[in-house]
C-alpha cells in the first residue's frame, strides 16, 4: 500500500494536469470569441461540445460510434482466434513454423492501411470489409505475440508435468496455453490502436457509417468543429478500449504480482 | 527395486565428448533413504534424470522393479532444485495437478489435497499464488505435490538448496516424518555432506571427470533421528570424516559443501 505522502503527492499531479487543461481551455474559447484566433480554421472548445451534444441528441453520434465499436469487435474477435489458434498450432510444429514465417513477417511489414483499398475492393462499402480488415491486422500481432509465448515456455515445467503423468493434450492446455496467456495479452493491447487506425482507415475511404465517416463528411463540408468532436469521440473510444484490455489483463494476471 | 548395472551415459555436443558417468553399478531397496553426494559435474543430476526417464543410458541397464525404463517412469516423483509449480495457480490448484491429470472427481480431490496441505503445514496458504509464497513454502508445497499421487520412489535433487541454514534443517525434519509415515523409497541429491548423512540409510559419493561412483556407505546412526541433534551422535564425526576424505579428492574439481 502506497504511504499518505505519495497519495497525495499523486492528487497534486492529478489536479494539476486537469488544471492545466481547463486553463488552456479557457485561453482557446476566449481568444476564438474575441475574434483574435480564426476559428474556421481552429473551431473552439463549446462549439465542439454543441455539436457533440447535438449528434448525441439526434442520434447520429450512436450510431456512428455502433458502427466502428461493432466492426472492432467482431474484428478482435476473429483475428485473436485466428491468431491465437495458429501459434498454438505452429509453436509446436517447428517445421511448418519455420516454413511459414517468413511470408507471414512478410506481409506483417505491409503497413495495415495499405491494404484498406484492397479489402474495400473486395468486399464494398459496407462493415464485412472493414472487419477483415481489422481482423488480419489483429491477427498478426496476436499470431506473433502468442508464438513468442508459446516457445518461450520453460521446458522444466513441461517435464514436471510429464514426469506426473500428463499427456500431450493436458500440457497443452495447463501450461502452455496458460503461459502463452501473458503474451496472448500484450499482442492484444498492441493491436488495439492499430485495429483503430485501420477501422478509421478504412471508413474514411469508403464507408455508409462509422467514426471514420464521420470524420470525412465534416471535413469535406469544411466543418471543422464537426471534424475536431469526431477526434475528440475517437480519443475517448481509444482511451476506453485501451483502459478495458488494462483492466483484463491486470485481473487475468493477478497471479503475477500478488 | 531399482537395479542399476554397468550404466554409463556419454554426451555428444559438437565435437566433443563428455562422460557423465562411468560404469555405474547400484542397487536400491524398497523403502531405503539413500543420498547422493558429490562436486558439481560427477552425474548424480544425470542418474536422477535416468531413473526418471528423461535421459536414456548410453551402456549398461537402468532396471526399475524388474523393467527397464522406457519413457518418462511416471512411477516416481521428482522435486528439482527449481521448484516447477505453475505460477499462474493458487497452492491448492497447484498441488492437485497429479489428481486432475488423473481425473479424480473434485470431492475427493478437495478432500485429498486439504490432508497434504496439511502435512506440509501450509494450511491458510492454499490460496496463495507462489509469488506470495517463500522458498521454504514453495518447496512444501512441490513436495506436497509430489506426494500427492502416491509415486513408489520419491526423486530429490537438491531441494533444500536454495534455503537457510536453519530452515534446511526444519525441512530435513520435515521430510523424514514423511518418510517415515509414507515408507517410500527416497533418492536425495545433495552438494551438502551433513544434509545426507542426517537422512539417509545410505549414503552414495560421487567423484567427477569421470562421473562415477566412489564409495557407498551405510550409515550406522539410529533411527528415528533428531536432525537437529544427530551431529552430536558419537559416531557421526568418525562417519563425516570418512566420507569426506573421498569426496576431498573431487575438492577443487567442482563445488563441495
Amino acid at each position: 500500500m502506497e504511504s499518505t505522502e505519495v497519495a497525495a503527492y499523486r492528487k497534486r499531479v492529478q489536479i494539476t494536469r486537469m488544471i492545466v487543461i481547463a486553463v488552456l481551455l479557457i485561453i482557446w474559447e476566449v481568444t476564438a470569441r474575441a475574434g483574435v484566433m480564426d476559428v474556421s480554421w481552429s473551431s473552439y472548445p463549446s462549439q465542439i461540445f454543441g455539436q457533440l451534444s447535438k449528434w448525441a441528441m439526434e442520434g447520429i453520434l450512436w450510431v456512428h460510434i455502433g458502427t466502428t465499436l461493432n466492426e472492432m469487435f467482431w474484428g478482435f474477435l476473429l483475428g485473436s482466434a485466428m491468431g491465437i489458434v495458429s501459434a498454438l498450432i505452429n509453436g509446436r510444429a517447428q517445421t511448418l513454423e519455420k516454413t511459414l514465417n517468413p511470408y507471414i513477417l512478410a506481409i506483417y511489414s505491409v503497413p495495415p492501411v495499405a491494404l484498406a483499398p484492397l479489402f474495400i475492393l473486395w468486399f464494398g462499402l459496407g462493415v464485412t470489409g472493414k472487419i477483415f480488415l481489422i481482423a488480419s491486422i489483429v491477427f498478426f500481432l496476436v499470431y506473433l505475440n502468442t508464438l513468442a509465448g508459446v516457445k518461450e515456455v520453460d521446458q522444466d515445467l513441461i517435464d514436471s508435468m510429464r514426469i506426473m503423468g500428463a499427456d500431450e493434450k493436458t500440457i497443452y492446455t495447463r501450461v502452455i496455453i496458460p503461459n502463452a496467456g501473458i503474451w496472448i495479452l500484450t499482442g492484444l493491447k498492441q493491436a488495439v490502436p492499430k485495429a483503430i487506425t485501420g477501422a478509421i482507415a478504412a471508413e474514411m475511404m469508403a464507408a455508409k457509417s462509422g467514426m471514420g465517416y464521420l470524420i470525412m463528411e465534416s471535413s469535406s463540408m469544411l466543418d471543422i468543429g464537426g471534424v475536431l468532436a469526431s477526434l475528440v469521440v475517437l480519443l475517448i473510444v481509444g482511451l476506453a478500449l485501451t483502459e478495458l484490455v488494462s483492466r483484463v489483463e491486470r485481473f487475468l494476471l493477478r497471479w503475477k504480482t500478488a | 527395486m531399482i537395479d542399476i548395472q554397468n550404466l554409463s551415459k556419454v554426451f555428444r555436443s559438437g565435437g566433443t565428448t563428455h562422460v557423465a558417468l562411468q560404469k555405474v553399478n547400484l542397487k536400491i531397496n524398497k523403502g531405503e533413504f539413500v543420498s547422493f553426494v558429490g562436486p558439481s559435474g560427477c552425474g548424480k543430476s544425470t542418474l536422477l534424470n535416468m531413473i526418471a526417464g528423461l535421459i536414456q543410458p548410453s551402456e549398461g541397464s537402468l532396471l526399475y522393479e524388474g523393467e527397464p525404463v522406457v519413457g518418462i517412469n511416471q512411477k516416481v516423483g521428482y522435486m528439482t532444485q527449481k521448484d516447477t509449480l505453475l505460477p499462474w495457480r493458487t497452492t491448492e490448484a497447484n498441488i492437485s495437478v497429479p489428481l486432475e491429470i488423473r481425473k479424480i472427481s473434485n470431492a475427493e480431490k478437495k478432500e485429498k489435497v486439504m490432508r497434504y496441505i496439511d502435512m506440509v503445514n501450509l494450511r491458510g496458504f492454499e490460496n496463495h499464488y507462489p509469488m506470495q509464497l517463500s522458498g521454504g513454502m514453495r518447496k512444501r508445497a512441490a513436495l506436497a505435490r509430489t506426494l500427492i499421487y502416491d509415486p513408489d520412489t520419491i526423486l530429490m535433487d537438491e531441494p533444500f538448496g536454495a534455503l537457510d541454514a536453519q530452515l534446511k534443517l526444519v525441512m530435513q525434519d520435515e521430510l523424514l516424518r514423511i518418510w517415515r509415515e509414507t515408507q517410500k523409497t527416497i533418492i536425495f541429491v545433495t552438494h551438502d555432506l551433513g544434509e545426507a548423512i542426517n537422512l539417509s540409510d545410505r549414503v552414495v559419493v560421487f567423484g567427477a571427470k569421470p562421473g562415477r561412483i566412489r564409495m557407498i556407505k551405510k550409515i550406522d546412526l539410529p533411527r528415528s533421528r533428531d536432525v537437529f541433534k544427530v551431529r552430536f551422535h558419537p559416531h557421526y564425526g568418525e562417519i563425516y570424516e570418512e566420507l569426506w576424505d573421498v569426496l576431498e579428492q573431487d575438492v577443487g574439481k567442482g563445488e563441495v559443501v
